[in-house]
């Protein structure tokens, strides 16, 4: 257990460059970094208590390499290469005088480590600058205070440009100088068809309706262009094409990825059409980041309270580990890493994770500010917040109550009837030894009678004929002398009683006399408990818990403890005393659970309810030495991180709080909050952000292409209040929005990422877009909006692919095929794989060809001439028409015959059932311009 | 740049070479075929264009410039096959005899040898199978493996596994993944990540289980790696070749229709390529397509265990675990990186009640995994691919119940086979009753340091950047375990 927690997390050292080695450097290059793997956090955890920077006991100091070849008071404790000489190995052996550590001696491994290192020569590097220790106190350097992301946004001069003409705004004039300084020229408009299919699909994830196609390009307003981004804005699918960008961020799903005792969300999708509404309603983007960290403890109109309890679903919704004894502890502490780095990710575009056991090394994130913000989540409950007046939900639980009750009541009363036949069997315990018998020999020549006929024959339990039947073997009849003589075999020779059972009269004797042995035993005892209750009643008060109960003898004592009382061999279970009842006990007892049954059904039903947080018992954590819950250090108080606080941060002191964290993250004074929004926005539009890594804004994510033009957007969101619609229309009407996706054979070679801009990029559209877009191509898409998910593999689930299920344990096949992000984490973007099984969706999976079957019946009720068929597919398809060679091509593909559609002889043989307009269909949808947005 | 691939061939300026490779693919069917694919992704994700790389160097073409040795060092063995007895076998049923048992029998073991988590706390209960020492090597095995125990000279048996907890999610995932929350890429994504796979007409990670295991698809999850490193989940209750691998097949129309489909498609998408100059993600899906369908005949044919010789059929027996080695290794014969052939649904060799029914599950497997190694071995195939066999923990010496065992994280026993595996060798021991791990530890990470390093690959430098922090699959862990390498 202990060594698991040492080293959790070492970010610093898996980074390239960032290491002291590399593979093909010489030897000594990999022993040093087995030293900073092994050896100094060892040292760090283990021995800086006491001999590190700010301590030398015994004159030793293990921080520097000076230090340890100097040694201590005892002289050397190295002696570079031979390690047995080395006092230090000795005294980690625990072997001499010396013994360290004192208290807790190193594992073997760390103490082979050790040996290692000193038969290495115990090289440590001396140019190397000091890395950070654990108990170096944190401080933040000029040089970090200075890093770009953590510098106020500024206003930036909009900068000179040569090619006038071309900006349509500021935007154009900061791409458009940089281009210019790479020598690179701006791409022309794209064509007007091409435009509003892009930012069709761009806002609403659908493509335009020919209708809609046709129209623009009869606008020839000067504002046509506005017009449209204006009308796309205002659909209610902008705010669904949106949200999902967003619950890529937020990690949504509505279940666990384990199995096991899973905390279930059924009302995640309240989350998810909150966002979306949020999104549509154009709420301010600080008060969409407020609400998601605090909206529950927000005060607000009564009529959006249920608004604000759903808004926390950013976090509630979040993975629960699975937590059995043994990792409970440890499950909740991962889980509070989860909401620190989806908050730290999500809103700040800073990576936290590391300082869970150490201060980040390349960032100014201290461990201090990990256990501040853990702290804060620490003291916040998940709960679930219900959606319906009190009076609904009082009603439920009274609901809920009573049926509780009524099966206490059956309960009691199984446990009544329970005691009451253990109390007959064990009287009657004759028949239990009559009974094991018949079932060990049942008669010559009749039918065999089972077990269970001859239970209900002797009016036993099933249960307790197959109890005593495992006891009467010779091994265990030894344990009661009663029991002594009874007789296991011998069938044969014994004479059969009259009572037509075929049981031999010794043994119906054997058992009667044993059933006496046990009734005298119960009459004593009673005769036993009388005499002491008479005593009790007759001393004087104070005597009364003085009179000791008189014991039986040993001999019934045992009698009774094997055969009588609840664990006895004669116990009756509660759960089998049905099959026993005599018809009033049985009436009785059936009449009660067909109430039960009556009741669950006329109780009111779950009522409505939000998967939400409230603020718990507020306390501040105490900071675990390398990660490790078992080693705590100070407490730290739950406050901001140190950095984005414009001096020492101060400590929160409301509840959690989360209401304090959630104003300090949605100030417009922290510097992060706005450019990391306005970048995630910017990467939607073009592909790529303006910092390559959204979510990651520290030293180790990319640096802006265009920092100028970062901060211009983010002071725009800011004094434009916040909006994102306003933002998106901004960004839209620019000129570099407009630029074809065309490649320029110059231009690719100065710039081939295209991170200037000098065109479009030209992408492939997401899962979601596709699958919708599909859809409605062939007339089949379901636009009805919100509500509780359905299953994307269903074929009647034909709604947008927003709200089909997301799972964290077994995400939709389609989902996973086509580079969904894994909901177990916040994604900051989709990855784009090209791969055969894709194709194979493409190909041959049932959604296509349900697909290509509906659009060639859409086509077909238009026309009954081929030529305007294809001219049809290709205005719903590509929203354009075919070149003449392209109306050939289909002509020639849909040239007679027709595939034989009949039923072969052979039924094993291949055979199509799609016609060729179905199959010229599903070519069509499997086509690269209907994939691809220019 | 990664350093994994620092020295390599391929410079990073895959879009220069993209087109000759393109080029040579052409209608002949290359190896270097993914690597296209992937190459071809967005240039600007790097780390997809990593991915690619990686892909790029395994990609055994000779003679084409694209052609890379393995990154790190020559490999022992060039794919897995992972033998998951998933619920955990008991240790001192199978592979590591305790005459202390039978001493102790019904004794509550010394305190200090016990260290559980777990809430139930029996008496040592002696195993109700008989050892016995087979092979050259004299190692003994239980008699649960009668055919399994005349492979044992090419086996090497790790008495010393540990992991972190005795609980079947975790473990699952820890085994997996090497970190017991769901939130990392599994071992054969990284494999295929590092490695790149042999074929491109088959998925390069394929996972074989009737059914799921307990925890599912997390177990295969490419997690934070680009998704073509997803291991593909085959339910091998399902024989019919056209119906184990999601759209291997299309059932509405004949393969000659589909390719009359397909040239028309590629018709048309050639005609929009032309329009849109040079784009390399275009001519990535336009090949993509022309490999799927390719795929469909390819894939048909692997899973297609009818094939085999009814001799073959009777050296792995019958049964779903047998049908799922016999697929392993067609699939090995392929290329394909990593299988893994869960022994059933759920957590079967989770034996809380009786541990005699281990004699099930032995049953079930024992001749398959058997005859996997032997047909491997005859086919010259054992030399090259590893064979690992075991559960996600291990079991207690004593007593749940009256007959069955607990879970038990601290000491258990796992084995490997085949490439640059000593075999014949016992590695390890636990105490004396077999609780826990004692001499020679070996923690799931140090078993992965090792299977990476039998690949060819330096665990501490297979990484991935995410979330401002180089990943790997042993975390800051790993020890190879030098021992058990020939």
């Amino acid at each position: 257990m202990r060594t698991r927690w040492k080293v959790l997390l070492i970010c610093g050292l898996l980074v390239p460059g960032a290491g002291l080695v590399r593979a093909s450097d010489a030897p000594i290059a990999e022993q040093l970094e087995f030293f900073e793997k092994r050896i100094r956090p060892l040292f760090v955890s283990h021995c800086f208590e006491c001999h590190g920077p700010d301590r030398a006991k015994g004159g030793l100091r293990l921080n520097t390499g000076d230090a340890v070849r100097r040694g201590g008071d005892s002289g050397a404790v190295i002696v570079p290469g031979k390690p047995d000489e080395s006092l230090l190995i000795e005294a980690v052996g625990h072997r001499g005088d010396i013994k360290m550590p004192p208290k807790e001696k190193l594992s073997d491994a760390e103490i082979a480590d050790l040996k290692r290192w000193v038969e290495f020569g115990a090289p440590w590097p001396a140019d190397q600058p000091e890395a950070k220790s654990d108990s170096a106190p944190f401080a933040i350097t000029a040089e970090q205070r200075a890093f770009w992301s953590f510098q106020p946004v500024r206003t930036p001069a909009i900068p000179p440009i040569r090619n006038d003409h071309w900006p349509a705004g500021s935007i154009d004039q900061f791409i458009l100088s940089r281009l210019e300084a790479a020598g690179l020229a701006p791409s022309p408009e794209a064509d007007r068809r091409i435009l509003i299919r892009r930012v069709t699909f761009d806002l609403t994830g659908l493509p335009p309706t020919p209708e809609e196609i046709d129209a623009f390009l009869a606008d020839d307003r000067a504002d046509a262009w506005e017009r449209l981004v204006d009308r796309l804005l205002n659909s209610p699918h902008y705010g669904e094409r949106w949200a999902r960008h967003w619950l890529d961020v937020a990690r949504y799903a509505e279940d666990q990825a384990h199995t096991f005792q899973a905390r279930m969300y059924p009302n995640g999708y309240r989350f998810r059409d909150w966002v979306v509404r949020a999104i549509n309603d154009d709420m301010p983007y600080d008060r969409f980041v407020t609400e998601q960290i605090a909206g529950d403890l927000l005060e607000g109109p009564t009529e959006t309270k249920h608004d604000r309890e759903t808004a926390v679903g950013y976090f509630a919704l979040g993975p629960v580990y699975y937590a059995d004894a043994g990792c409970a502890f440890k499950a909740s502490l991962d889980e509070l890493d989860d909401r620190i780095d989806t908050l730290a990710r999500g809103f700040l575009g800073l990576t936290l994770a590391c300082a869970r056991c150490h201060d980040h090394k390349f960032d100014p994130i201290s461990q201090q500010d990990y256990y501040a913000l853990a702290g804060v989540f620490r003291s916040t409950a998940y709960r679930e917040a219900p959606l319906v007046p009190p009076e609904v939900v009082a009603k439920y639980e009274a609901g809920q109550k009573e049926v509780k009750e009524h099966e206490q009541k059956i309960k009691k009363y199984q446990e009544q009837e329970a005691e009451r036949l253990t109390d007959e069997t064990t009287r009657h315990v004759s028949r239990c030894l009559t009974a094991v018998w018949r079932v060990a020999h049942p008669p010559a020549g009749s039918g065999r009678l089972n077990r269970s006929q001859i239970a209900k024959e002797e009016q036993i339990s099933e249960v307790v004929l197959e109890r005593w039947q495992n006891f009467l073997v010779p091994d265990k009849l030894g344990e009661l002398p009663q029991l002594a003589t009874w007789i296991v075999d011998r069938a044969a020779e014994l004479p059969v009683a009259p009572d037509g059972k075929g049981v031999p009269s010794a043994v119906v004797e054997a058992a009667l006399v044993f059933e006496q042995e046990v009734l005298a035993a119960l009459a004593e005892r009673s005769a036993k408990e009388q005499q002491h209750a008479a005593a009790v009643a007759a001393a004087p008060e104070a005597e009364k818990s003085k009179i000791a109960k008189p014991a039986l003898d040993k001999r019934q004592a045992d009698l009774l403890a094997a055969v009588a009382g609840p664990k006895g061999l004669c116990a009756v279970p509660v759960d089998k005393v049905e099959g026993l009842l005599d018809a009033t006990h049985l009436v009785e007892l059936t009449g009660l659970k067909a109430r039960h049954e009556v009741l669950k059904k006329s109780v009111p039903g779950k009522y409505a309810f939000a998967h939400s947080l409230a603020d718990g018992q507020a306390a501040n954590m105490k900071l675990h030495i390398r990660g490790n819950p078992t080693r705590t250090g100070d407490e730290v108080p739950r406050r901001f991180l140190t950095v984005l606080s414009p001096e020492s941060p101060v400590a929160f002191a409301q509840g959690s709080g989360r209401v304090e964290l959630a104003r300090a993250i949605a100030s417009p004074e922290n510097p992060l909050t706005a450019r990391v929004i306005v970048n995630r926005l910017w990467q939607q539009h073009f592909g790529r952000g303006i910092v390559g890594t959204p979510s990651n804004f520290g030293s180790l994510g990319e640096r802006p292409t265009h920092p100028e033009l970062l901060d211009y957007l983010a002071g725009r969101l800011v004094s434009g209040g916040w909006s994102l619609r306003k933002l998106h229309r901004e960004i839209l009407t620019s000129a570099t929005y407009r630029q074809a996706s065309t490649d320029v054979a110059r231009h690719s070679e100065i710039d081939p990422d295209n991170k200037y801009l000098w065109r479009m990029n030209r992408r492939r559209l997401d899962v979601e877009a596709w699958r919708d877009a599909l859809l409605m191509v062939a007339g089949n898409l379901d636009r009805a909006a919100g509500g509780p998910s359905g299953s994307l593999t269903s074929s009647d689930f034909r709604r947008r692919t927003l709200y089909g299920m997301v799972s964290r344990h077994s995400l939709d096949g389609m989902l996973r095929l086509f580079d969904f992000p894994d909901p177990n984490i916040t994604s900051e973007r989709r990855t784009v794989t090209t791969v055969p099984l894709q194709q194979l969706f493409v190909l041959n999976s049932e959604f296509m060809v349900r697909e290509a079957k509906a659009l060639s019946a859409r086509v077909a009720g238009a026309s009954n001439d081929d030529t305007a068929r294809i001219y049809e597919a290709y205005r719903q398809v590509f929203g354009r028409q075919p070149t003449d060679a392209e109306t050939q091509l289909g002509l020639e593909f849909l040239k007679p015959p027709e595939p034989d559609r009949s039923v072969p002889a052979d039924p094993s043989a291949p055979k199509s059932t799609l016609s060729r307009w179905e199959q010229y269909s599903q070519v069509l949808l499997g086509a690269n311009e209907f994939t691809f947005v220019d | 740049m990664s350093n994994f691939f620092s020295g390599m061939t391929v410079r990073s300026g895959i879009d220069i070479s993209r087109r000759d490779m393109l080029a040579r693919l052409g209608s002949g069917y290359g190896l270097v075929g993914l690597a296209a694919v992937l190459a071809d992704e967005m240039a600007s994700d790097r780390r997809v264009a990593r991915a690619a790389e990686a892909a790029l160097a395994a990609a055994p073409a000779a003679g084409t410039p694209l052609s890379a040795k393995s990154p790190h060092y020559e490999p022992k063995a060039r794919r897995v096959i992972h033998l998951f007895m998933n619920g955990g076998p008991s240790q001192v049923d199978t592979f590591d005899p305790k005459p202390a048992l039978e001493k102790y029998s019904g004794k509550a073991p010394p305190a200090d040898l016990v260290n559980t988590m777990r809430r139930t706390k029996g008496t040592l209960m002696p195993s109700p199978f008989k050892f016995a020492k087979h092979g050259q090597a004299g190692i003994e095995v239980s008699e649960l493996f009668p055919h399994l125990s005349r492979c044992i000279d090419d086996i090497c048996v790790i008495r010393s596994m540990h992991t972190n907890l005795p609980n079947h999610e975790p473990s699952f995932l820890m085994m997996n993944s090497g970190e017991t929350q769901p939130t990392r890429p599994s071992m054969g994504s990284w494999l295929t990540y590092g490695l790149g796979s042999e074929n491109q007409n088959l998925p390069g990670y394929v996972v074989l289980c009737p059914g799921q295991p307990t925890v599912g698809p997390q177990l295969w999850s490419n997690s934070f790696l680009p998704g073509i490193f997803q291991g593909v989940h085959i339910n091998n209750s399902e024989l019919d070749p056209k119906k184990v691998i999601k759209h291997i097949a299309n059932p509405h129309v004949t393969p000659a229709d589909q390719r009359r489909q397909l040239d028309l498609l590629r018709k048309i998408n050639e005609t929009h390529l032309a329009a849109r100059t040079r784009d390399p993600q275009l001519e990535a899906r336009i090949q993509a397509l022309e490999m799927a369908f390719r795929m469909q005949t390819e894939a048909q044919e692997a899973f297609d265990i009818s094939r085999e010789s009814a001799e073959t059929r009777k050296l792995y027996g019958e049964g779903e675990f047998a049908n799922g080695c016999l697929i392993a290794r067609r699939l090995a014969e392929r290329g394909v990186r990593m299988t893994q052939v869960y022994f059933g649904g759920g957590q079967p060799w989770d034996d809380h009640g009786d541990i005699a029914n281990h004699r099930q599950h032995a049953k079930k497997s024992d001749q398959a995994i058997a005859g996997l190694i032997t047909d491997l071995k005859s086919r010259g195939l054992l030399d090259d691919t590893l064979v690992v066999w075991g559960g996600e923990f291990g079991r207690t010496p004593t007593a749940e119940g009256s007959k069955g065992r607990d879970h038990n994280n601290l000491g258990f026993s796992m084995w490997l086979a085949g490439g640059g595996v000593r075999g014949g060798y016992v590695h390890g021991s636990t105490d004396e009753i077999g609780f826990s791990a004692v001499d020679g530890k070996v923690h799931v990470h140090d078993l992965h340091a090792t299977i990476l390093h039998l690949l060819g690959i330096d665990h501490t430098k297979l990484t991935y950047r995410y979330s401002g922090r180089d990943f790997r699959l042993t975390d800051v862990h790993g020890e190879i375990v030098q021992k058990v390498l020939s």
